[in-house]
């Protein structure tokens, strides 16, 4: 089979240049590629082509590909696409029409590829090196982690409390783009139980689409130094909806579910190709001049069915991974942690995640002055038992609503008043009382106002029962 | 009064280096636009979630935005007309404060919603609560 492919490409190569007259290249630009979608309106306006593609496209849908293949016809309209424009267009990452342009990529390649294959190719446009202004080489950035010691605080100030994950929250909040994408996705993603996670998966992509690079990779990839920090950057894209399930299916079904997607498709053969571990690289990238292109298509995986996230609230070592497990593989297991691995131990992608992290901290460590009529923020961000003053705060609009916890539980024996799940706003914003916060002033708890709500709440009781 | 747009607001307010995402300017010094001393207008101020004092224990921070500012007081015969007969008492059910507005007042046109990850990491979503956009109404 294999033979004879090789041997129809060398016969077709001098077949090539027959093509030129009938084409147009008018849309291949420098890079001298066309776009899938672009290629199919070329090869539709060209009568040979047009039924060539309209053959081939028959013999895909539905069959088994291998008897599909065994058809005389489909060889021969498959041999004259080889040459079309059709089998080297490519798709631009973000172009107007990308799905289409996948879908039509796929829909050539299903025929050329065995298809079962590990690694594909990727539809998108090849990475050109960019020299990003501040990104600093990654080999070099990958020998200072190596040679010289971690600082104990990468944050500029040792004394502060350093949380690069709320900053990159602020940069966010005041980019009007980047506020409303993510005010937009996190409603999404929270509203109604259980949440609707295709609708999550959407929003998620509309957010890393239409945001820069610069917001949304901060919020990914801030590097974290305590408990509190980790926490926030594993909820970024709200786990509990768009990558949390009941059931944990194993990786490669995952696989075969994501391929039959063409966007999912396409964004992991994408990630294999920018984020593979290179033997030859100091980084273990095979781009080192842009490590940004594998974060970039790690970041696509966001929102289909290969959802990547940090699966665990460690800070210093942290591991992502899509939301499947090897388990129950069978005599495929080793193929499965092979699949599974290029997630949770990828050089490439741990290097270039921790060389964005030292490049954001060399754009945050300018010094802040700190005003000082804030208050103290508590010294670190504990996941524990904190509480909610809002159940012992007399409600505010109608609009306020919280939604069911996705931390961790909230612990009544240290005192602390545990926020209503259920809370349901009333209406009125009368009579509001300034909230205890048990935080507010870095101390702990107060145990007074406890008692002083319990000793109300019984006695509320108690007249009504009378 | 003209109606300020969050678009043209922003423009004047990034221009003078406000949202400088690595400034931090005091919560109390409010930020003008760049267009008359005192106009009704789009204004905003950096502020953490934690100091609106909605109750909520969080510590991202939000350029929050209002309305503020004077609106040129054109009273129409109607404005004129309550005023006379208000001095005359003749109006008992509006007292001597009022409760009566004379001439138009500064007011949001629509607002904004709000989402942020408390510090307990629990999400929360806060509907209309920032001005987007503002103008002299009535």
């Amino acid at each position: 089979m294999w033979m004879y492919f090789y041997l129809v490409l060398f016969l077709l190569d001098g077949v090539a240049f027959s093509w030129g007259d009938s084409f147009s290249l008018a849309g291949t630009g420098a890079h001298g590629w066309v776009d899938c979608v672009t290629a199919s309106d070329m090869c539709n306006q060209n009568p040979q082509c047009s039924s060539r593609y309209r053959v081939m496209r028959q013999c895909l849908v539905g069959r088994e590909r291998d008897t599909m293949l065994a058809n005389r016809e489909c060889q021969a309209a498959l041999e004259v696409l080889l040459v079309s424009p059709l089998y080297d267009c490519r798709c631009k990452r973000g172009m107007k029409k990308e799905l289409q342009c996948l879908q039509s990529y796929w829909s050539i390649h299903m025929g050329l590829t065995e298809g079962g294959e590990f690694y594909e190719t990727s539809p998108y446009e090849p990475v050109m090196p960019v020299r990003h202004p501040d990104a600093l080489r990654l080999a070099s950035i990958i020998s200072g982690m190596h040679t010289v010691a971690p600082k104990a605080n990468t944050c500029s100030d040792p004394g502060k409390t350093c949380n690069p994950c709320l900053d990159a929250a602020k940069a966010c909040n005041l980019n009007n783009t980047c506020k409303k994408q993510r005010s937009a996705y996190i409603a999404t993603c929270n509203k109604g139980n259980p949440c609707n996670r295709k609708r999550c998966h959407k929003a998620l992509r509309q957010f890393l689409d239409r945001v820069p690079t610069d917001y949304s990779h901060q919020l990914l990839f801030c590097p974290c130094q305590d408990l509190g920090c980790a926490e926030r950057r594993r909820q970024t894209i709200v786990p509990f909806c768009s990558f949390e399930d009941k059931v944990k299916p194993n990786c490669l079904e995952l696989r075969k579910t994501c391929r039959q997607d063409p966007l999912c498709r396409s964004r992991l053969a994408d990630f294999h190709m920018n984020c593979m571990v290179t033997q030859h690289t100091a980084s273990s990238c095979p781009n080192e001049e842009n490590y940004r292109a594998c974060l970039a298509s790690y970041a696509g995986l966001i929102g289909t069915d290969m959802t990547p996230n940090y699966i665990d609230g460690s800070y210093s070592n942290w591991t992502v991974s899509p939301w499947c497990t090897c388990k129950g593989s069978g005599n495929q297991e080793e193929e499965c942690e092979s699949f599974l691995g290029d997630f949770t131990e990828n050089m490439c992608l741990r290097n270039a995640i921790q060389a964005f992290g030292y490049a954001t901290d060399s754009l945050f460590s300018k010094p802040e002055p700190v005003p000082t009529s804030l208050s103290i923020k508590p010294e670190l961000e504990t996941t524990g038992s904190t509480s909610e003053p809002l159940s012992n705060h007399t409600d505010q609009s109608n609009a306020v609503t919280r939604w069911k916890g996705n931390g961790p539980k909230c612990n009544l024996s240290k005192g602390y008043i545990c926020g209503d799940e259920n809370l349901r706003p009333s209406s009125g914003f009368d009579g509001r009382t300034r909230p205890k916060s048990p935080l507010g002033d870095g101390s702990p708890c107060v145990f007074a106002s406890v008692w002083a709500l319990v000793l109300s709440l019984t006695s509320a009781l108690a007249s009504r029962a009378l | 009064g003209g109606e300020s747009t969050e678009e043209n607001d922003n423009a004047g307010v990034e221009s003078s280096g406000f949202v400088d995402q690595l400034d931090i300017m005091s919560p109390q010094i409010p930020t003008r636009s760049r267009r008359s001393s005192n106009e009704c207008g789009l204004r905003s101020v950096l502020l953490r979630v934690r100091d609106l004092d909605l109750g909520y224990d969080a510590d991202e921070t939000i350029l929050f935005k209002y309305c503020g500012g004077e609106c040129p007081r054109v009273l129409s015969n109607h404005d004129l007309t309550v005023g006379n007969l208000m001095v005359r008492g003749a109006l008992p059910d509006l007292g001597a404060s009022g409760g009566w507005q004379s001439g138009p007042c500064c007011r949001p046109t629509h607002h904004e919603d709000l989402a942020f990850l408390d510090n307990a990491h629990h999400w929360h979503k806060v509907e209309k609560l920032s001005a987007a956009g503002c103008t002299c109404v009535g």
